[in-house]
């Protein structure tokens, strides 16, 4: 059970603070006097700017480079020399052996980066905390040797000391020579001054310059493509004008932390179970998306936290098995938000069902995210919406299914879950791909069966019939649809089809001698759609074959019409068979009654 | 079940094979010997190891534990980022590691490792420094959450002892001869002292420069007459205290050179009086004789073994062994320290050892 009030306050309030560590709040001085790092004795608050002490305010960080000098004999100051090796005062005796692959680790802290964190250790000065609860044994917070390689950050901070632009293999990022001039890079090495100014804290965090309406300062270096207005995530989206707010100024600190981060993965903050998770049954649900934001539905358009407690969905999988440039397909068949979504790019326009998008076009919610095509070729991003959900559901992923032991679901005669073999079928499908393949009849195209807006030349988006996140219904599907539990509902096709006023009645073709309406009969004694039909299409690859077995998507459920059901549909209207040679629902050709 | 078995002995026959391996070649190449000061002067430091984690200090994992994580996939165990070390002298090491949020416990009389954490109530977020009492009980701070843990022997955590007293507890040391508790409040300036049961029994230390007085104090160390030693890190100095907080001596200034400090940290005195102190920003151990006149200092920034990469935490054992928390190299370094008395043995540069 959510506690609403409490989620809902606790999302707002994370976002309104925005970084988490303890922030020294900017004013409006820039002098290092009146900031933290005036660590001088006198720095109680009470400015005494004409002490002599205040002189030493620079000495903490800028070391004098005199050497000791012994007064002890006034008129003969000596330069100290340690007693125990005078000729040699400071120098290790390691006689260098040559080994041209010995060097430091990458990232070792280096110039400023190690003034820094010479007191930022958690002695003078706080440093990286750990995180808090370690609910996950497997999933251990380590923020060891800072790691230069971005693409496989280990650290739970920031990144330092590494080259800017030296090795990056993506063009996300601002070239450094167009780059804000207060971002000082040491030699193109990224250290804390990046970000830090140490004299100066009139933004706060002593940063170099406001972050707090959009991150300009994390969207000087980096340029994720798309975050652009159409981004939900950028703009705040237009669902709650003051949440949408918070948003648009949080920018990309909506999930993003710079230091002390609970997991190292992408510098997610949140993306840990913490205390209070969010369960479904007894598992708690593992996802930065939704631990963060996405759990109610008065602030965030999709409540996806509520979506996860319906009992079919698309379950989420454990932190870190997504990768995010896995290969398809992944070595182990998963979702997360990121498999669909790409929050940097994800906004709202264009769906749901009913929008101005012509289908399969793509919507906003999934813009920039790869997909793979009916070729099984991957595409960056994917163009149509099909091709999303071909990552999992095509090729010999989409073979690899496991199904609830308690749904009951049909056993097809030919079966195939490679989806794009079945809306790819020369035969028969519904047009999610690919047109329909035959639907003129003498010269004119033939869409009776559909609701008179919906009878042209048009594809249809997988979502027109499923909900991805979370549904009531089996297979993810948007209504009812019985898959042969006894419900005989057909919400679901009568969203598209004109169920009661055409499929049921004479005009469909499926008579008893033109005059009795065959599909009603079947209906009225207790034969649902899908014991002859397979919605999705009657896979050619896998032997939907000519002529007539399989037109009009017939595709019997073994469960029910038999176990070598077959269906002979090349003769005229009257005779066709939905004989078998041993046992099914009708052993002859013809009418039958039983 | 025998089906299990004969699936499983493949895997045992591996894990047995592994355990018979030896440990890690020595870093150190041979002829190269590790002495400050360098032959042909007499030789006062010398290095003796390192180490990552308990594989290197030979304290292999049992049967069982590699069984286990045949299963459960290998717990990460090295160390991150270390700072306060404390050593018994008879084999066992405890380990504050701020970057792990525990302390690891190396025991090599006993063969034994362990991680120590804070519960899940009372979460370990940046220990630092670490003492014990000789018994098997250790004390460890928490500069994050303004908490002194002790762990007893047989406990499963660390847990909190001293609560609410201390806003940002750095430097401890237990002094044997009264049972008093030392810890240094950083951000105020001041150390408390505490009887074995927590309870606060005094303590000193105001914001200043003068005598007494400092500017963030961190690390701490008791000579072997129970005066306490300070590292008065942004005075850049060392102070000597009488076990009552009674101002006896100072030494250092702010500086880049031999003699100055520039970033002190740990802090330790060996069997002879000598103060020790690293320098993080220095990558060396300094060492001054009791009345702070420079002796010699060790040590240069780089990872080979030697060098340091902004080190931190020191400790000196009762045999003279001196731990370096050689922190962003993500390991301990050990020396040896060598008094007037004693030498070396691998000492003449006419002989020079096949290796470690």
């Amino acid at each position: 059970m959510i506690a609403k009030t409490s989620h809902r306050f606790f999302a707002i309030a994370f976002m309104a603070v925005g970084l988490l560590i303890p922030s020294y709040g900017g004013g409006a001085s820039t002098s290092i006097l009146d900031s933290p790092h005036n660590l001088s004795v006198s720095s109680t608050g009470k400015v005494e700017y004409s002490s002599v002490r205040e002189t030493r305010v620079c000495i903490f960080c800028h070391t004098p480079h005199h050497a000791t000098v012994d007064r002890s004999v006034p008129e003969y100051p000596e330069v100290v020399a340690p007693l125990w090796s005078r000729d040699l005062p400071n120098v290790s005796t390691y006689t260098p052996y040559d080994s041209p692959s010995i060097k430091n680790k990458p990232g070792l802290p280096t110039g400023s980066s190690r003034l820094c964190l010479s007191c930022h250790d958690g002695t003078i000065a706080l440093g990286v905390l750990n995180g808090g609860f370690l609910l996950d044994a497997a999933l251990h917070s380590m923020n060891h040797a800072y790691d230069s390689y971005l693409g496989s950050d280990l650290s739970t901070t920031h990144p330092i000391s590494m080259s800017y632009f030296d090795g990056l293999s993506t063009p996300e990022y601002v070239d450094p020579v167009t780059l804000d001039k207060r971002i000082k890079l040491v030699e193109n090495v990224v250290e804390c001054t990046a970000c830090h100014n140490a004299h100066n804290n009139q933004y706060g965090n002593f940063l170099v310059l406001d972050n707090s309406l959009g991150s300009p300062l994390c969207t000087a270096c980096h340029n994720k493509a798309g975050w652009d207005g159409s981004a939900a995530h950028k703009s705040g989206g237009t669902f709650n004008a003051s949440v949408g707010g918070i948003v648009s100024a949080n920018g990309c600190g909506n999930c993003h932390k710079s230091h002390h981060n609970e997991t190292a993965i992408d510098l997610l903050k949140l993306s840990k179970i913490n205390a209070n998770p969010i369960n479904i049954g007894s598992n708690p649900v593992n996802s930065n998306c939704i631990l963060t934001c996405h759990n109610d539905s008065s602030n965030y358009r999709v409540n996806i936290a509520a979506a996860m407690t319906l009992t079919y969905r698309h379950d989420l999988a454990p932190p870190s098995t997504h990768a995010v440039n896995e290969t398809f397909p992944p070595p182990s068949k998963h979702v997360e938000c990121v498999d669909c979504h790409n929050p940097h790019q994800s906004g709202y326009a264009n769906v749901p069902l009913g929008s101005t998008l012509l289908a399969p076009a793509i919507s906003d919610a999934l813009r920039g995210v790869r997909g793979v095509d009916s070729n099984l070729q991957v595409v960056n991003p994917a163009i149509y919406e099909y091709q999303v959900c071909y990552r999992c559901h095509a090729g010999t992923n989409g073979s690899d299914v496991t199904f609830l032991s308690s749904l009951s679901r049909p056993s097809r005669v030919i079966t195939d879950y490679r989806e794009q073999n079945r809306f790819n079928s020369t035969i028969s499908r519904h047009p999610v791909s690919e047109l329909l393949p035959r639907r003129y009849a003498g010269g004119t195209a033939v869409y009776n069966s559909l609701k008179t807006s919906y009878q042209n030349d048009q594809k249809i988006f997988c979502s027109d019939c499923h909900e991805p996140h979370g549904s009531a219904y089996p297979m993810l599907f948007k209504n009812s649809y019985d898959v042969g539990d006894g419900t005989l509902n057909y919400d679901l096709c009568s969203r598209c089809h004109n169920v009661s006023t055409f499929v049921m009645t004479t005009a469909s073709g499926f008579t008893a001698g033109g005059t009795t309406a065959l599909h009603a009969s079947h209906y009225n004694k207790g034969v649902a759609c899908s014991v002859c039909h397979d919605p999705h299409g009657i896979s050619t690859a896998a032997g939907a074959a000519t002529p007539g077995a399989n037109d009009h998507l017939i595709n019997f459920d073994k469960n029910r019409a038999g176990l070598s059901a077959l269906y002979n549909g090349s003769g005229g209207p009257g005779l066709r068979s939905c004989g078998t040679l041993a046992v099914g629902c009708h052993s002859v050709a013809g009418p039958h009654s039983y | 079940m025998i089906h299990l078995l004969r699936r499983l002995l493949p895997v045992v026959a591996l894990l047995t094979l592994c355990g018979c391996a030896s440990g890690r070649p020595s870093p150190v190449p041979p002829g190269v010997i590790l002495l400050w000061p360098p032959p042909p002067q007499q030789a006062r430091i010398e290095w003796l190891k390192e180490f990552h984690g308990p594989d290197e200090l030979e304290i292999g994992k049992g049967f069982w534990k590699r069984l286990a994580e045949v299963i459960t996939g290998e717990e990460f165990n090295g160390i991150v980022r270390p700072y306060g070390v404390h050593a018994d002298g008879e084999g066992r090491i405890y380990l504050a590691d701020t970057g792990a949020g525990c302390v690891h416990f190396y025991d090599k009389k006993d063969g034994v490792y362990r991680r120590l954490t804070g519960s899940a109530k009372a979460p370990l977020l940046s220990p630092i420094g670490i003492t014990g009492d000789g018994k098997g009980t250790i004390y460890v701070t928490d500069s994050a959450s303004g908490t002194v843990f002790r762990h007893t022997p047989g406990g499963e955590f660390l847990e909190p002892f001293i609560v609410g007293v201390i806003t940002r507890p750095t430097g401890i040391v237990y002094a044997p001869r009264t049972g008093e508790i030392y810890v240094t409040d950083t951000a105020n300036h001041k150390i408390v002292v505490f009887d074995r049961e927590g309870v606060r029994k005094f303590e000193f230390g105001l914001l200043g420069d003068g005598p007494g007085e400092f500017n963030h104090p961190t690390d701490l160390a008791l000579d072997h007459s129970g005066r306490l030693i300070v590292t008065d890190a942004l005075n850049f100095r060392v102070q000597t205290l009488s076990a009552t907080g009674e101002f006896i001596t100072v030494f250092g200034s702010s500086g880049d050179s031999s003699g100055a400090f520039n970033k002190p940290k740990g802090v330790a005195v060996d069997s002879d009086g000598n103060i020790y102190v690293v320098d993080s920003l220095q990558d060396a151990v300094q060492i001054f004789d009791p009345s702070g006149r420079l002796l010699m200092a060790f040590g240069s920034r780089g990872s080979r073994p030697g060098e340091f990469w902004m080190p931190s935490g020191l400790f000196i054992d009762g045999k003279d062994t001196i731990y370096v928390a050689d922190s962003y190299n993500n390991r301990i370094q050990m020396f040896q320290y060598h008094g007037r008395q004693r030498q070396p043995a691998a000492l003449s540069v006419a002989s020079m050892p096949s290796g470690r």
